[in-house]
């Protein structure tokens, strides 16, 4: 006697797999990156704006 | 005093007392409205869950199921897709600026009028979902003790006003772990007892357990079992329908990513949203599958009672235990609303905007004031004019049009104030103007949901003034009034 497996479960559930493996690989991709990464990127933020133009607001 | 009426007194006594117990932790205005940027990984990821399992994700999920079949869980699908789309792409622009409220980040991306006019949107419609929410959670207690609807609603939303009055978003913290554990345990042992023990229990399903007998059940009960066990039983349009509400509405939701801005730091804020992501997935399993055993089984008629009235006939105390994790999700959905509409209100509107001169300890002090105004109409509004506010949920369909403006003010360079400040406008009237029929029926015009309506037509605005606008110094020379107070303050 089988048991029945719908395919909603088997889909959730493969989902569900790749959500987790997702998650796996961007810690790791977020653990790599330095901890100033942030603000490394906030200034060339800054940068592009004054080249282009943009008013840059002071950032309390 | 039924058994499930105990389990949820004591469980609701509990959750306050924890909400009272972080009140140590909040020393000045940025303890109560970001955890003082403190909180780690398991308290931002569970908060952000909890908030999101809300009514519409444990009752409704059961509902659709109860009407449609298990393609309802692609609504848990298109919400993580949602999650992870702001962990990946947003949550790091959030938090680069160290912003509070969403209308704060828009304010950098474009101009003052772009902040204020978000800020007053976001207020209105959080009020109003709070006010929608409460009422809610006002049935769910009211179904389950008996308590008159209107008592029920005003005893939950007092006792939620006052543990987010001890300690803000702490509380909200040190409760939501609570929350998730009782929605991890209470609803899965339900579904659990469900599937093991009371489906061979029906007649039609040949005593058989699981999926198996729910089937043989289903198709003893005249339905087609095949079709409503396909994950694809809702079409294709309602799956899209899920998708543009996840992927619209949570990144820039106040309400649900404003957990992500207290994260330690930004690595937390954006691992968070992706783990949240994994924790609601499974729900949808457990609410539609329940939902689709009352239907079996025959035990109501209305679809909407569908979750309650499987709860209510199994095991009292699996049932009590289930009934505290629905519980669990409308609570800490409500308390993540109201906490992000009082933010917006203390913060944006109020300080930043009204009274700039005020300072840290005020601030505190407002921000508690503010909680107990919003909580405490939210709570008389539920009691009186539901049917009336029903009418006013579209506000919160707001939320698409400033995703476009926050997605397109990072990613697009040529994004302009104007265009910013007119997509809100528009979205907002485009809304009421859906929502009344005025001057036509859209709905059965352009077969839209009022939250595609709005999202396409601040698009669309959008991106035609900023094609036509050029950014120029004067575009925004405008030196805002919280800025000015700030200077020469610590960073």
């Amino acid at each position: 006697m089988s048991t029945y497996f719908p395919v909603f479960l088997q889909l959730d559930l493969t989902i569900w797999g790749i959500l987790i493996l997702l998650f796996v690989g961007f810690t790791i991709y977020i653990s790599n990156k330095p901890a100033n990464f942030i603000e490394k990127s906030k200034a060339q933020a800054i940068e592009n704006k004054k080249r282009l133009g943009i008013k840059i607001y002071r950032l309390r | 005093m039924s058994i499930q009426f105990m389990i949820l007194i004591i469980y609701f006594l509990f959750i306050v007392f924890l909400g009272l117990l972080a009140v140590r932790k909040v020393k000045g205005s940025e303890d109560l409205l970001v955890a003082g940027r403190k909180l780690g990984i398991m308290f931002v990821s569970v908060s952000i869950a909890a908030e999101y399992m809300g009514g519409l994700g444990t009752i409704g999920t059961a509902e659709v199921a109860f009407n449609q079949g298990m393609g309802v869980i692609w609504y848990h699908i298109a919400s993580s897709c949602g999650l992870m789309l702001f962990g990946f792409s947003f949550a790091h622009y959030y938090r680069k600026y160290n912003v509070i409220t969403v209308p704060e980040y828009l304010y950098y991306l474009y101009d003052i009028k772009t902040w204020k006019i978000a800020s007053v949107l976001n207020v209105i419609g959080y009020w109003f979902f709070t006010v929608i929410q409460m009422t809610a959670l006002g049935s769910l207690i009211s179904s389950v003790t008996g308590l008159n609807l209107q008592l029920s609603v005003l005893i939950c939303g007092l006792a939620m006003t006052i543990y987010l009055l001890a300690a803000g978003m702490w509380s909200v913290a040190f409760t939501s772990v609570a929350f998730m554990f009782t929605i991890g345990t209470g609803i899965p042992v339900a579904f659990w007892w469900v599937m093991q023990k009371e489906i061979p229990l029906l007649s039609t399903s040949a005593g058989m357990a699981g999926y198996t007998g729910l089937a043989n059940a289903l198709n003893g009960a005249s339905l087609d079992a095949i079709t409503l066990l396909s994950p694809f039983s809702l079409g294709g349009m309602a799956v899209l329908g899920y998708f543009l509400g996840g992927v619209l509405g949570i990144p820039a939701a106040q309400a649900t990513i404003n957990y992500s801005f207290g994260a330690r730091n930004w690595k937390v804020a954006r691992l968070a949203p992706v783990l949240a992501a994994i924790l609601i997935l499974p729900l949808s399993i457990w609410t539609g599958s329940m939902g689709l055993y009352a239907r079996a089984a025959g035990l109501t008629d209305n679809p909407k009672l569908a979750l309650g009235a499987t709860l209510m006939n199994i095991h009292p105390v699996i049932g009590g235990i289930g009934i505290a994790g629905i519980f669990a999700a409308l609570i800490s959905t409500v308390a993540g609303i109201l906490f992000g509409c009082a933010s917006i209100m203390a913060k944006d509107i109020w300080q930043r905007w009204l009274h700039p001169d005020t300072d840290d300890h005020y601030l505190s002090r407002w921000t508690r004031l503010w909680i107990l105004i919003i909580g405490i109409s939210s709570a008389f509004g539920a009691m009186s004019l539901p049917k009336i506010l029903h009418q006013a949920f579209f506000v919160y369909s707001i939320r698409g049009a400033l995703m476009i403006c926050v997605a397109f003010g990072i990613w697009w360079k040529r994004a302009h104030p104007d265009a910013a400040f007119w997509a809100l406008t528009v979205a907002l009237i485009g809304g009421i103007m859906y929502q009344f029929n005025l001057p036509i029926n859209f709905q059965t015009y352009f077969k839209l949901h009022i939250s595609v309506w709005c999202a396409l037509l601040s698009l669309i605005t959008f991106i035609v003034i900023s094609m036509r606008s050029q950014w120029t110094i004067q575009t925004s020379n405008e030196l805002p009034p919280f800025l000015k107070f700030r200077k020469g303050r610590r960073q």
